[in-house]
């Protein structure tokens, strides 16, 4: 894993939070804590907001206390910025992967590409099998539709 | 003018000439024998009155005979003549019908000459339409079969696509692929990693 920028407030995102779905699912959870707690200060508080174990990991790898506001707004700020910069692929499958399938993928973006790299997945059932990459600029089309397509005179051998 | 009709001509005429012949002989000894036996009957004349009847009687006799030959005669001529003139007129009707049967052969051959060309024309024609046809229909058969197997061809990546898709779709789990799309993002790290890196 490559580390944060060292003039940007930076976090390394963990294999948990694949897609910006996640990582909003995060923020929210992160939220609904800061408000519970700054609200505790002024009354009673009621039950405690859930947190997921991604979140609470991720605030013990970037050595946080969520009790502590001051460390509750940094983190906020931190996962701001990466929601904001966090470079986004797009991959369309034929149905749709569970997150497990995802694992392997977003492991190696982060590793040779960015290290907050999210995947914003869709489903193009046309495609019938592996998947079509986009980036920012280019699209990567590593389909059976495209494999089919590229061997057409040998299936046109085959058949005709 | 035929031999016919100078042949009646002359025997009309060979007739009329004896009968004037008789009839200027009987004008005169007429007369002459009367006057010539009366006299002689009293006066010792050399031709008595009865020997002038029986002359008379002998001429009118022989005149009778002559004219029944003649009239024999030209009866054998008559039938001689209409022998000879129904001889010609079948000879004459033969000749012209033999003339046109020839010619009726002659058109009958042409007019079965000129169905037999028109026949054949129509055989010639018959044979290169179907020539024609045959060669159109071949060349539209061939057309047809290239617009099918092009069009075939053309879609058949996406048939396959969709027959797979159709039929693996809910047995082929992404996380089957895996290998196969790290392997194909390892084949293009290059291009994929600049370009997040450029994003960001």
């Amino acid at each position: 894993m490559s580390s944060n920028s060292s003039s940007e407030p930076g976090i390394d995102l963990p294999d948990g939070i694949i897609t910006p779905l996640d990582l909003g699912k995060v923020q929210r959870e992160l939220y609904s804590l800061d408000q519970f707690l700054n609200a505790s200060k002024s009354h009673a508080p009621g039950k405690m907001p859930y947190t997921s174990p991604t979140l609470q990991a991720m605030a013990k790898n970037a050595g946080l206390n969520l009790l502590l506001a001051e460390d509750r707004a940094q983190f906020t700020k931190q996962l701001q910025f990466v929601r904001r910069t966090a470079p986004k692929v797009q991959i369309s499958f034929a149905s749709d992967p569970t997150n497990q399938a995802l694992r392997p993928l977003i492991r190696w973006l982060r590793q040779n590409g960015h290290p907050n790299t999210l995947i914003a997945v869709g489903v193009q059932p046309n495609i019938a099998g592996g998947c079509v990459v986009r980036t920012a600029n280019q699209t990567f089309d590593f389909s059976l539709q495209k494999l089919f397509k590229a061997n057409q005179p040998a299936l046109t051998k085959l058949l005709v | 003018m035929n031999t016919e009709t100078v042949l009646l001509i002359t025997w009309v005429g060979a007739v009329i000439s004896i009968l004037l012949a008789f009839i200027w002989v009987a004008l005169r000894l007429g007369p002459k024998g009367r006057g010539h036996g009366g006299g002689g009957g009293g006066n010792g004349e050399l031709f008595t009155d009865e020997f002038q009847n029986k002359l008379r009687e002998r001429g009118i006799a022989r005149f009778e005979r002559t004219l029944d030959q003649n009239a024999a005669f030209l009866q054998q001529d008559l039938h001689k003549i209409s022998d000879d003139v129904s001889e010609h007129i079948k000879e004459q009707s033969t000749a012209i019908l033999k003339e046109e049967f020839t010619d009726q052969k002659q058109s009958v051959a042409a007019a079965q000459q000129h169905m037999a060309e028109a026949f054949a024309q129509i055989d010639r024609s018959i044979a290169d339409y179907q020539t024609k046809m045959t060669e159109h229909l071949d060349k539209e058969l061939l057309a047809e079969k290239q617009r099918r197997l092009e069009r075939f061809e053309k879609n058949m990546a996406e048939v396959i696509t969709q027959h797979v898709q159709q039929t693996l779709g809910s047995h082929m789990e992404v996380g089957e692929q895996i290998e196969y799309i790290i392997q194909n993002l390892e084949q293009n790290k290059t291009a994929i990693v600049e370009d997040i890196k450029r994003e960001f």
